[in-house]
């Protein structure tokens, strides 16, 4: 059985949206849940970037929510990672779940790819497979031949030919300090807060035909995060995200592309499918109640 | 010209962007570049002289092979140097 991590995260207010669980504070725990993997079983994130010269890139994210949890239901809740070298030594895959006893939040998938450090200065690197002497500390059940799954484009092509159009914004950005990690470049995990800003920028522009429609983003919960990157953004770069709205057999999706200032280049597509329903009565249940113990 | 530079390589440069230079090839713009800014100078280079292969050329946009510095430039050219980074 592949080893797996396992720890509690305590709730803070910050950890939930008035909504569900954060999908940023689910990406900031994955990629958290990754450095102590390594740290438990390999070596510690530092250590394998410093000493052992590989680094891994983020291909893609994959972010399921399960059951409706809100702030209010839980103190706590563990999560539990898992990660398996595919490919041969080509990929990684860490698989993770986010439970507490009698409910599940959320499943989420990271693909990574390792790269060979080849510059210690600009800490340049190209892909390569995990060394042998890397691959030998996994166990037999946690190296497979098989590659991982690309989810992201199939998702995609269907919201595009199945959805009907909404409405569509572009929103600017730039990669500061605090959206970037330590090689100077974007930290991937701020991508769910780049785009939930995108997103809620279409849903409150008061110009737009569909608000009332597109206004469902902002009391539903989000079903599905799913992101592929393609290259990366270097810290203090210009970007903008294209984000279009569709509706998808009663589902709210949105399908965001991450590209250069100048839109010359793809960094990364994002596809997110929110709830057919209006989740509000049992969050408003449970909200209430509290409201009233602490009022 | 200009120099575009991203990432960390905007660390040697006082974390200016872009550097104009007078150059007439690649190689005269990445030194003019370096004389201005020494400590790049092992950070672009490799021991040999070439450009280290963590890096990728662009001229105005297109990819430059890295052992293609003796191209020629113009004055109106922006050439990019891109550096592929471990991370996440």
């Amino acid at each position: 059985m592949p080893r797996a991590i396992e720890w509690e995260h305590t709730v803070d207010t910050s950890t939930f949206s008035a909504v569900q669980l954060q999908p940023g504070v689910v990406a900031s725990l994955t990629w958290n849940a990754l450095a102590r993997w390594l740290r438990t079983y390999l070596v510690p994130f530092p250590q394998l970037i410093g000493q052992e010269a590989t680094g891994m890139v983020v291909m893609g994210f994959h972010l399921e929510y399960r059951d409706p949890v809100s702030f209010f239901d839980c103190d706590a809740f563990r999560v539990r990672a898992a990660l398996r070298i595919l490919r041969r030594g080509e990929r990684g895959q860490l698989d993770l779940h986010f439970f507490t006893d009698r409910r599940e939040l959320a499943v989420a998938r990271l693909i990574l790819r390792p790269v060979a450090i080849l510059d210690p200065i600009s800490l340049g690197a190209e892909p390569a497979p995990l060394s042998e002497s890397l691959l030998a500390r996994f166990q037999a059940d946690e190296v497979e031949s098989a590659s991982p799954q690309r989810l992201t484009p199939a998702r995609l092509a269907k919201v595009e030919t199945a959805g009907v159009l909404l409405a569509e914004t572009s929103t600017p950005f730039r990669i500061h300090r605090h959206l970037s990690e330590v090689a100077e470049q974007w930290a991937w995990t701020e991508t769910p807060a780049l785009v939930e800003g995108a997103r809620e920028n279409l849903a409150l522009d008061d110009r737009s035909e569909q608000k009332r429609l597109l206004r469902q983003c902002l009391r539903r919960r989000l079903l599905r995060f799913d992101v592929e990157f393609s290259r990366p953004y270097f810290s203090f770069e210009r970007g903008e995200i294209v984000s279009r709205a569709y509706l998808v057999a009663n589902h709210l999706a949105f399908v965001h592309r991450f590209t250069s200032a100048r839109g010359a280049h793809l960094h990364a597509s994002v596809v997110e499918i929110f709830d057919a329903n209006d989740e509000s009565s049992h969050r408003s249940s449970v909200y209430q109640q509290e409201a009233a113990k602490i009022l | 010209m200009n120099i575009v530079l991203s990432g960390n390589l905007r660390r040697y440069t006082d974390f200016e962007g872009e550097v104009e230079v007078s150059a007439t090839s690649v190689l005269e713009a990445l030194n003019a570049l370096i004389q201005r800014h020494p400590d790049l100078q092992p950070v672009i280079f490799e021991d040999g002289g070439n450009v280290r292969s963590v890096h990728r050329l662009y001229l105005n946009g297109d990819v430059l092979e890295n052992d293609a510095v003796e191209r020629p430039l113009d004055a109106d050219d922006e050439l990019g140097i891109l550096t592929a980074i471990a991370g996440g």
